[in-house]
């Protein structure tokens, strides 16, 4: 069953970012049910791209401050981060088409 | 590791899963409808759950067996929208059951697995159906979230006011059984083929 690897910790979420290419976040709360169905279309987007796009989720209480530099107003949030940066952000349940489409997008920008 | 197998393995259903062989009165007047319709033995177990109110189960068999054999849309995407749902539900003998079926109505492995990918574009469907699959995707994932725009697409892809509802009715059916089975701890029926092995490497794992 395809499921997102979970940032608990300060350093797991800076390693995340360091590391190159596209980064999805999943930014989620753990009372979010619209975030519990959304985390199978985001897990099997980055299974489907082989590697292409790291995907990984994050507790918005959990990383507080993180939620407030990046202007979390609700979840779920998407953050897409190309080589650490944030290049785009999309809001609410989005189906699995929906988000390869969008990758895709970003990701020739 | 999510799902009915992060239970023990060894977890029994929650609920008397009367076999066959044991059925009496109006349980096993529905056994004898059910085999009627797929075959002997073919009682599932998730049927077997509901008939400890038989009325009920009888309603819902009718309910899925109009479902199935009606309407305009094909059997094959009823069954890709309901395996893509047991996925995204984390029912494992959903996934088996409605992966089987699917491949019964015609699904090749790589259609299979794109559904369980939830990328109607490998499934092999027409367009129209490629739309509506996403339709009972984002409706299973927040219905308050399609607009009207969601609606026009459809429209332009040819979807009739039967063909939305079919589609939800598909969405709350696949949505009622994963439940069921979720809440019961009711796992594979010993018939099915499709990714029977799959789901014991699961229930190995977990």
């Amino acid at each position: 069953m395809a499921t997102l690897s979970d940032l608990t910790s300060a350093e797991l979420l800076d390693a995340a970012l360091a590391a190159p290419g596209l980064l999805l976040l999943d930014v989620y709360t753990p009372s979010c049910v619209i975030c519990r169905r959304m985390e199978p279309m985001v897990a099997a987007v980055a299974i489907a791209s082989g590697g292409a796009v790291r995907a990984h989720k994050l507790d918005a209480e959990r990383h507080a401050v993180f939620a407030a530099e990046y202007e979390i107003r609700g979840v779920p949030t998407l953050l897409l981060f190309r080589d650490g940066r944030l290049i785009d952000r999309r809001s609410g349940f989005s189906t699995a088409s929906a988000l390869r489409d969008w990758i895709g997008t970003k990701a020739r920008d | 590791m999510t799902g009915q197998w992060s239970r023990d393995a060894s977890t029994p259903p929650f609920i008397d899963l009367v076999p066959i062989e044991r059925a009496t009165g109006a349980r096993k007047e529905l056994y004898d409808e059910i085999e009627r319709v797929r075959g002997a033995g073919r009682v599932s177990n998730l049927f077997k759950a509901y008939a400890a109110f038989p009325a009920l189960a009888k309603a819902n068999f009718q309910r899925l067996m109009v479902l199935l054999s009606h309407g305009n849309l094909s059997v094959k995407f009823k069954e890709a929208v309901m395996t893509a749902l047991a996925e995204a539900n984390k029912c494992d003998y959903c996934v088996s059951f409605h992966a089987t079926a699917l491949r019964n109505a015609g699904a090749s492995d790589e259609e299979v697995m794109a559904a369980l990918e939830f990328d109607p574009d490998r499934i092999g469907l027409s367009d129209k159906e490629k739309a509506l699959f996403n339709y009972a995707l984002k409706a299973n994932g927040d219905p308050h979230s399609i607009v009207p725009a969601d609606i026009e697409e459809l429209r332009r892809k040819g979807a009739s006011d039967c063909d939305l509802i079919e589609t939800l009715e598909t969405v709350n059916t696949g949505n009622s059984f994963n439940l069921i089975n979720g809440a019961l701890n009711v796992g594979p029926d010993d018939f099915l083929s499709y990714l029977k092995g799959r789901g014991e490497l699961w229930k190995k794992s977990a």
